[in-house]
């Protein structure tokens, strides 16, 4: 195995398209990064296929915040280490345990099954709004999402642009060894290892949308991103993956290539 | 600069600047603008074609167009002047707009 990169840092979103918070040290699941995008919004007005509020119709939603009541359980099952010894899967805590408080750019501050959190938002969309709960992890298309920093320095010096990471709403932010922007892309289908023991396969490059040109700070958008990489990176810009073994990470770990 | 020229006459025009360059664009009766812009050789960035991914979000700066459907657009968007192109249907024949905003 060669080490190809480091874990830059990791991050989990614990709603769907409000503001990511960053972990020092996770479990990571078949289903992703725990605790990743277990609450999300959905409109009666948007598609079934999609049926999200986001950050697209509601800019001003990357601007809310999420925390996890009882922070350091949900970061890692009790049991891993007793499960791990007999290669059995770790059972994930009661959902109680991700009890989750939100916090909006007004300085409001709600618990997530307030129904008064919903009535606040009602003026940001054409639909009826509801709550979703999931310890699946309520993500576009697969368990994690990683890109990384030399994807990031290409892009500002193609672009001219000064981007904060936080607008690609990875899970795991990568620096590669000695490699140059877009070395993710010659990743998909290798197995990697990240840490001790997790595994994960890239799967597919990352199709970009409206939402990496909202500015993670001010909501304010930037078109310009989002065309430069439809036309110079064919709309992708970082890679998803699949989880093969199931696994801690924290930031400083090594990224190793299996095969 | 003028697109490729129709082979019909009741084909119309409208305006679209593109990398600073503004171009007049030849369509007919329901055809919306990125097809036409498409048509003409002209490469404005565009991915999903289904008002997704909002890649083809323009500002409308003359003219009126109806958008089939506007998925990827928030209403600060709509607000502000911007269309998609994907999705755009002149309906007037004073249609331009800026790809670059």
């Amino acid at each position: 195995m060669s080490k190809i990169g480091t874990l830059e840092s990791v991050w989990r979103y614990p709603v769907k398209s409000m503001r990511g918070e960053q972990v020092d040290e996770v479990f990571v699941a078949y289903t992703g990064v725990m605790g990743d995008r277990l609450y999300a919004i959905s409109s009666s007005e948007a598609p079934p296929e999609f049926p999200w509020h986001t950050n697209r119709e509601h800019e001003e939603f990357v601007l809310f915040s999420a925390s996890y009541k009882n922070h350091e359980t949900t970061l890692k099952p009790a049991a891993i280490e007793a499960a791990f010894k007999e290669a059995l899967n770790p059972p994930y805590p009661l959902a109680d345990a991700f009890a989750l408080e939100v916090s909006t750019p007004g300085d409001e501050t709600f618990d997530v099954k307030d129904p008064a959190f919903l009535e606040s938002l009602r003026d940001k969309s054409e639909g009826e709004l509801t709550l979703h709960f999931t310890q699946k992890n309520a993500v576009d298309c697969r368990p994690l999402s990683l890109f990384s920093h030399q994807t990031l320095v290409q892009l500002e010096q193609e672009t001219g642009l000064d981007l904060d990471k936080r607008r690609f709403r990875a899970n795991f932010y990568v620096d590669w060894l000695g490699a140059d922007g877009f070395y993710e892309n010659e990743l998909v289908n290798r197995r990697l290892r990240v840490g001790e023991r997790l595994e994960i396969m890239v799967r597919e490059l990352d199709p970009r949308c409206k939402s990496i040109t909202i500015d993670p700070d001010t909501a304010e958008t930037q078109p310009r991103i989002l065309k430069h990489i439809a036309r110079k990176h064919n709309g992708f810009a970082g890679v998803y993956a699949a989880v093969l073994t199931e696994g801690s990470v924290k930031a400083g770990d090594d990224f190793f290539l299996v095969d | 600069m003028k697109s490729k020229s129709p082979s019909v006459d009741n084909i119309r025009r409208f305006r679209a600047t593109l990398d600073g360059i503004e171009h007049e664009v030849a369509y007919q009766d329901g055809e919306v603008l990125l097809d036409c812009m498409l048509d003409a050789d002209l490469d404005p960035p565009f991915q999903c074609h289904d008002a997704q991914c909002a890649t083809c979000m323009v500002k409308l700066i003359g003219g009126k167009v109806e958008m089939r459907k506007s998925d990827a657009l928030s209403r600060r968007d709509i607000d502000q002047g911007y269309v998609l192109l994907c999705q755009s249907i002149p309906l007037s024949d004073d249609v331009s707009v800026d790809c670059d905003a």
